[in-house]
């Protein structure tokens, strides 16, 4: 049975995007989409992929038919492991042949509308994060529960609030880290709390770009050297923007003499 | 040390929450970050610097990555983009940033090189682990498949 060519290179590019945005590597998207294009019977297919975008060209041994171009812009990543791990799935069943094209395309519909964790689910790996991280940090037992509740309002800050005014993404985090901060300093000298530090940095760890981090050095070693720069990048710059929002309210702070 | 496994647990496994893992890994993870995590202290217990004990605890928490991921069959960075997490030196960059604001350069100068220097090494760490696993993989592929092709 012959399938429709550009229904293979829509499917591809699909799941491609999906990775991208959930935050996969650079050569894992890459090899996802030309193993799909493959198992699909589409030989000839090269792709491009940067964090921003994906470009992708398939040429038939048909002298016919000329060559097929698809870009894909990215915008708005969001990590999401899942759906890392249900592609990278799909794809290798679809080479296996254990899927049929219809199924994986299906499949790949269903994942692009499925919801992830619940929210409140989400919202207490935010607490785990702020309340582990000041234990970490020599945080006693009220520090720790005070930044329970520090990084709780910290996320619903950024998720109810500061993510609808869709600002970019700089600010964004500024404006959370600040809010964390102001809360810390709040808490600590209301009583709940002994050291507003270990408090700061665990709701600071909420923001910290862990995924950048880690695909940067996988993708230049990978040798996609274009986009571990462009992530590395991203990551100081992430880091920067979670220090000065920090900073701006210490320096405040600070400036009344360390008192409120 | 008990609190500090429960706490590198923990963490671990809020990040694995936010970023969406796949739930039948949650466990995996949160062991293998709580390792990284109790290596650096360790480490640092022992005597070693900061940089060197991130690289110690980035090394250890890829390799372990790498392994689940064979196991589990799914991509290493499911399992390492949360377990490398507990190590990032988001303290120390709050220190450093801290010491600036109060205006103590010379700490700030001090602290800040730490941490670069710890951001550094945990990218090392991973880019060692990695690597490992690529020369045993090519190593396999060159010597042993040629062997079971006879």
């Amino acid at each position: 049975m012959k399938i429709d060519e550009k229904r293979i290179l829509l499917l591809a590019l699909k799941a491609g995007e999906l990775m991208l945005k959930s935050g996969g590597e650079t050569a894992r998207v890459e090899d996802t989409v030309v193993r799909i294009c493959k198992a699909c019977g589409v030989e000839d297919a090269d792709v491009f992929v940067m964090p921003t975008g994906l470009f992708l060209t398939v040429n038939s041994p048909d002298k016919n038919i000329s060559v097929q171009s698809y870009i894909r812009r990215i915008r708005g990543a969001r990590t999401d492991l899942e759906r890392i791990s249900q592609l990278n799935t799909l794809s290798r069943r679809l080479e296996n042949k254990e899927l049929s094209f219809e199924e994986a395309e299906a499949i790949a519909d269903g994942i692009s509308r499925e919801v992830q964790f619940a929210f409140p689910v989400r919202l207490l790996g935010a607490m785990m994060i702020s309340s582990c991280f000041t234990l970490m940090f020599n945080g006693g037992l009220t520090d720790f529960i005070t930044s329970l509740i520090v990084g709780a309002l910290t996320y619903l800050f950024q998720m109810k609030l500061v993510a609808r005014l869709q600002l970019n993404w700089f600010i964004e985090t500024f404006l959370c880290c600040a809010a964390a901060t102001i809360m810390a300093i709040l808490f600590t000298h209301v009583g709940l709390g002994l050291n507003f530090d270990p408090i700061i940095i665990g709701s600071l760890m909420i923001f910290f770009p862990g995924v950048m981090i880690t695909n940067a050095v996988r993708d230049i070693l990978a040798g996609d050297t274009v986009s571990g720069v462009s992530r590395a990048a991203d990551a100081v710059l992430t880091a920067l923007s979670i220090a000065m929002g920090a900073a701006a309210i210490m320096a405040v702070y600070s400036g009344m003499g360390g008192v409120l | 040390m008990i609190l500090q496994f429960f706490a590198g647990v923990g963490a671990t496994v809020g990040y694995a929450l936010i970023f969406n893992q796949p739930r039948r890994h949650l466990i995996v993870t949160g062991l293998i970050g709580a390792a990284g995590w109790l290596l650096y202290l360790l480490a640092v217990e022992l005597g070693n610097g900061d940089p060197f004990s991130s690289f110690l605890s980035a090394f250890l928490v890829t390799f372990l990555s790498q392994i689940a991921a064979r196991v589990f069959k799914d991509p290493v960075m499911v399992f390492c983009i949360p377990g490398i997490m507990p190590i990032v030196p988001g303290a120390g960059m709050y220190r450093t940033m801290r010491a600036f604001v109060t205006h103590e350069t010379a700490l700030a100068a001090a602290t800040g090189y730490n941490t670069i220097s710890m951001a550094g090494a945990i990218a090392l760490g991973l880019l060692a682990a990695t690597s490992l696993f690529q020369i045993m993989a090519a190593i396999r592929r060159t010597f042993f498949s040629r062997i079971e092709s006879k």
